[in-house]
């Protein structure tokens, strides 16, 4: 019980902070972070510039906050529709089987074939840079709403067998109130820690891609940070808060999602064990 | 062959000690079947579990003795609860209960057979193995190709006979069967308790048989112990239990059970064994007993011998209680 | 209007097993004719072993599976007729309890909840308030308090009290029928009356039938008016119950009787354990025959024919009419007396 607890606790905490930079101080920014030159460029980190400021006059503090803000966004935008659409996909192919059960399945095993990243990058770079934010989230849900879906539906699908759901039928409930009361109870943990996950690869995936380019060039991110910053030689030419910044960033939220992820599958595994008990 | 004196052995859990075996005490000896009754939760598994050597945390033996004597290259050898475990398959083995998900799904049943065969046994060469196991199983009535089978593709009946058959072929000196036949139908369960007497009665090895079921008890054991809340109430021959019970509790699992042609009016047992976490005081069985009087709450009854080998921990059978039924006679 | 509460016509189901393109059809049921009488209410016991059919046969009667061919009939409407007794109508009408009392009710959820999602779904109380008292009547007719099961969640009862709970929930709305599928048997045999005598008491109460399925022969002769008994998907013997079990016609019957383990009587034979058991249901002939010590030719050739012994009671056997082919009524000097 403990061991996952501090998991958790220091994992929210993290995502917490991360929430607060991204959630809040956005809004308190003084500059634009769309605007080059509203500061003057190459300072290093001070009381008035926190973490300095780059090449383009951008405060990279506040430039850090911005990028957070839209990177959460992707990562839960991206998340939330998957898993919603990943849940509903599977409980009806699980819980109906026949035909809905194979048609969604063969649509879900498409998607998990065929590799996201290609056709992520070929679609990025047809559209040279003006690929909205908007249209990245919908492939990145294309192709993540398939994996809780699976397995989603094997849960399902064992859980269709099971006698309480014939108690339940027996009851007068009706299908929805089946699917609802006596399945997703058991879904819930698992798709939390399922939310979160996907959280982590949006972002990733979305990152990856700004890293090299590929993204959105409107609005920063914390990948297209790291790009910009390698694109004006940050690295050579040891300009550390600029580069350093949003790597610093990424390292970090991803291992507060990491920890939330592994830590809430520890715990609902260690409940199910006592539960026994 | 294993003499238990006062054991008492508690699970340690965050509630509380679960006090499953408490104060147990008899002997099991050669050439005999055994038998363990009660109902559910009144320990009789942990107590096999015991038997077995199988002390595993949060089990452990809180006070009494545990004795073993084995027959060994130079004569008798004298073990204690934790020098079992080296012995496991050769001097006493376990019939699980619950065929299901005992045997290893994605092995093939004749590599059971191989992996159940002791590092220090003297024959370690396949070949070997499997034709006196072949042949082991052609005397038990199984099919050999049974052997190249997965569990999966056997019926429960036929996956306990395996059982059976694993936890017998190196002609252990004590099996212990923890309710063999409980999930399988009436024919196949007498084939099941039928073959295990006759392999008593060829090996002349002692069997010992946990079952809920008193029918059971009644059909194969030579003696029987009926367990009720952590201790043992009734023990003695078969034959003297079932025609003189003893205990109030034993009384009443006799009666419980209904018989074909026999139409009379039948009661189950009201109420639930106490709970072994805060055992009450005096006789546990008290909260349930008709004849229950005021000593049985705060006297715990003694373990005596009433007939020859035949004892009973309850008031009923104290000295003066006895001599006024006596004197009312 | 029928005259029968159940009737079940040429009840017939077939699996496959083995694969869709080399897999064989193995016939879980074949051409069951069961009935229940309206007028009084009865409980039937089905028993057999595992592999009898008759756990199907409960999912069939509960409308968990379809049959492949023949009817089954409750108050002289077909359950399997789109027009009739649907959904709630047949929830109103036949009720379960299931064998496993652990596994009838969610682990998530605490108990009760599926007693008032009875009641209010079922139309037996139109709000939150008639249905506690509803739900209150039904567990004080199987002897629990309601106070002591509000709230706690299934792994808090034995399993004993979470049957009694089960058979409180289809009580809700007074069925006319309640399938039993092997209730007692993860019960410890000296707690089986308990449930047993539960039924005897609520069929004269609330005046509702059981099907009791089992493989308990003393139990089934306890509690039931008839009994049907069942060898690999067929009804190899049925009619009342003390009969049967005193004075069996059918081998099989006398197998399952010399099996069981009953206190007073020793057991004799050794018995011998079935082989292949695909073989047995694929018997173009006598299924049992193969370990029937009565067998003759004629039982491994032909199907034998359904035999009158009585007007109540028939049984599926060449042996009742001297291995003659083509008749259908026993000869008298064998028609079983009671000794």
């Amino acid at each position: 019980m403990p061991k996952s607890n501090n998991r958790i606790r220091i994992g929210l905490f993290v995502l917490a902070v991360f929430l607060i930079i991204g959630g809040i101080l956005p809004f308190f920014s003084p500059y634009d972070p769309r605007s080059w030159n509203v500061v003057p460029r190459n300072l290093q980190p001070s009381a008035e510039h926190l973490f300095g400021t780059n090449n383009l006059g951008q405060d990279t503090f506040w430039l850090l906050t911005a990028a957070v803000r839209n990177s959460l966004l992707i990562g839960l935008v991206v998340a939330a529709f998957a898993t919603i659409i990943g849940v509903m996909a599977g409980l009806t192919a699980g819980f109906l089987g026949g035909i809905p059960d194979r048609v969604i399945t063969l649509i879900m095993d498409v998607f998990i074939v065929v590799p996201s990243l290609p056709i992520l990058i070929l679609m990025a770079s047809l559209l040279q840079g003006r690929a909205s934010i908007w249209m990245i989230c919908l492939v990145l849900i294309l192709f993540n709403w398939p994996w809780p879906a699976r397995q989603v539906r094997s849960i399902a699908l064992s859980m269709r067998e099971r006698e309480f759901i014939n108690t339940a039928r027996f009851s007068g409930s009706s299908t929805f109130k089946i699917i609802t009361r006596e399945i997703l109870p058991y879904l819930f943990a698992w798709a939390l820690a399922n939310f979160v996950n996907t959280v982590l690869v949006a972002i990733a995936t979305e990152s990856g891609l700004a890293v090299i380019g590929l993204s959105s060039a409107e609005q920063t991110t914390l990948g297209s940070m790291i790009y910009w910053a390698l694109q004006h030689q940050a690295l050579l030419g040891a300009r550390w808060w600029w580069i350093g910044t949003p790597v610093v960033a990424i390292v970090f939220l991803f291992v507060g999602l990491f920890l939330v992820t592994t830590g809430v599958s520890e715990l609902s595994a260690e409940r199910r064990g006592q539960q026994y008990a | 062959m294993l003499k238990l004196t006062d054991l008492r052995a508690y699970y340690k859990t965050p509630k509380g000690e679960i006090q499953a075996v408490d104060g147990v005490s008899f002997d099991i000896r050669e050439n005999e079947i055994l038998g363990i009754a009660g109902e559910s939760g009144c320990g009789k598994s942990t107590l096999l579990k015991l038997l077995y050597g199988y002390l595993q945390p949060p089990l452990r033996i809180v006070s009494g003795s545990f004795e073993a004597e084995m027959q060994g290259d130079g004569g008798k050898v004298r073990l204690g609860i934790e020098d079992l475990r080296k012995h496991w398959w050769k001097f006493i083995s376990y019939v699980p209960q619950g065929s299901m998900s005992v045997l290893n799904p994605v092995v093939r049943i004749e590599n059971q057979f191989f992996d159940a065969v002791p590092k220090d046994y003297e024959i370690q060469d396949r070949t070997i193995i499997r034709d006196r196991v072949a042949g082991y199983l052609k005397e038990l009535e199984l099919p050999v190709e049974v052997l190249k089978a997965y569990p999966h593709q056997l019926s429960g009946g036929m996956k306990q006979r395996i059982l059976v058959a694993l936890g017998t072929f190196l002609h252990p000196e004590i099996v212990l069967a923890d309710e063999p036949t409980t999930a399988l139908d009436v024919v196949v369960q007498k084939g099941i308790l039928l073959m295990l007497t006759e392999l008593q009665k060829r090996m002349k090895n002692t069997l010992v048989i946990v079952s809920h079921d008193l029918g059971v008890h009644y059909q194969v054991t030579h003696r029987l112990a009926i367990m009720y809340a952590g201790k043992i109430v009734e023990l003695g021959p078969t034959e003297a239990i079932f025609s003189r019970p003893l205990h109030p509790y034993t009384q009443m699992l006799i009666q419980a059970l209904p018989r074909v042609g026999d139409q009379s009016v039948r009661s189950g047992i009201s109420g639930r064994p106490p709970s072994l976490l805060r055992p009450p005081e005096g006789c546990r069985f008290a909260a349930r007993c008709p004849f229950v009087m005021d000593r049985c709450r705060t006297i715990e009854p003694a373990f005596v011998e009433i007939e020859p080998d035949h004892f009973v921990a309850c008031h009923l059978h104290d000295a003066d209680i006895a001599l006024s039924k006596g004197a009312a006679l | 209007m029928s005259n029968y509460l159940l009737e079940c016509r040429n009840v017939t189901k077939e699996f496959r097993i083995g694969g869709m393109i080399f897999g064989t059809k193995l016939r879980a049921l074949d051409n069951v004719d069961l009935t229940l009488d309206k007028d009084k209410p009865s409980i039937l016991s089905v028993v057999g072993e595992s592999g009898s059919g008759k756990t199907t046969l409960a999912k069939i009667l509960l409308k968990l599976h379809h049959p492949t061919s023949g009817e089954i009939l409750i108050d002289g409407k077909n359950i399997f007729d789109k027009s009739s007794l649907q959904g709630r109508d047949y929830y109103r009408f036949v009720q379960p309890i299931f064998q496993n009392p652990f596994e009838t009710f969610s682990a998530r959820k605490p108990v009760d909840t599926y007693l008032f999602d009875t009641a209010l779904a079922l139309g037996v109380a139109r709000n939150k308030q008639e249905a506690r008292d509803k739900v209150a009547e039904v567990l004080a007719s199987v002897g629990l308090d309601v106070n002591n099961i509000a709230g706690k969640y299934p792994n808090q009862f034995s399993g004993g009290e979470l049957q009694r709970i089960s058979v409180a929930r289809g009580l809700i709305p007074r069925p006319k029928l309640i399938v039993a599928d092997e209730p007692v048997s993860m019960i410890d045999a000296s707690l089986r009356m308990n449930i047993v005598n539960l039924f005897l008491e609520l069929k004269e109460k609330f005046q509702v039938s059981f099907i009791y399925i089992t493989h308990d022969l003393s139990t089934a002769y306890y509690v039931s008016d008839a009994i049907a008994i069942m060898y690999r998907g067929n009804v190899v013997e049925q009619g009342p119950s003390d009969e049967i079990l005193t004075n069996p016609v059918h081998p099989y019957t006398e197998l399952l009787l010399s099996s069981v383990p009953t206190v007073g009587k020793k057991w004799v034979q050794e018995v011998k354990a079935p082989e292949m058991e695909l073989k047995e249901y694929q018997a173009a002939a006598c299924k049992f025959a193969a370990r029937c010590p009565y067998a003759q030719p004629i039982c491994r050739e032909t199907k034998p024919p359904m035999v009158t012994i009585s007007p109540e009671r028939e049984a599926l056997c060449y042996k009742p009419v001297d291995y003659q082919p083509g008749v259908t009524t026993i000869a008298p000097e064998k028609i079983p007396t009671t000794p």
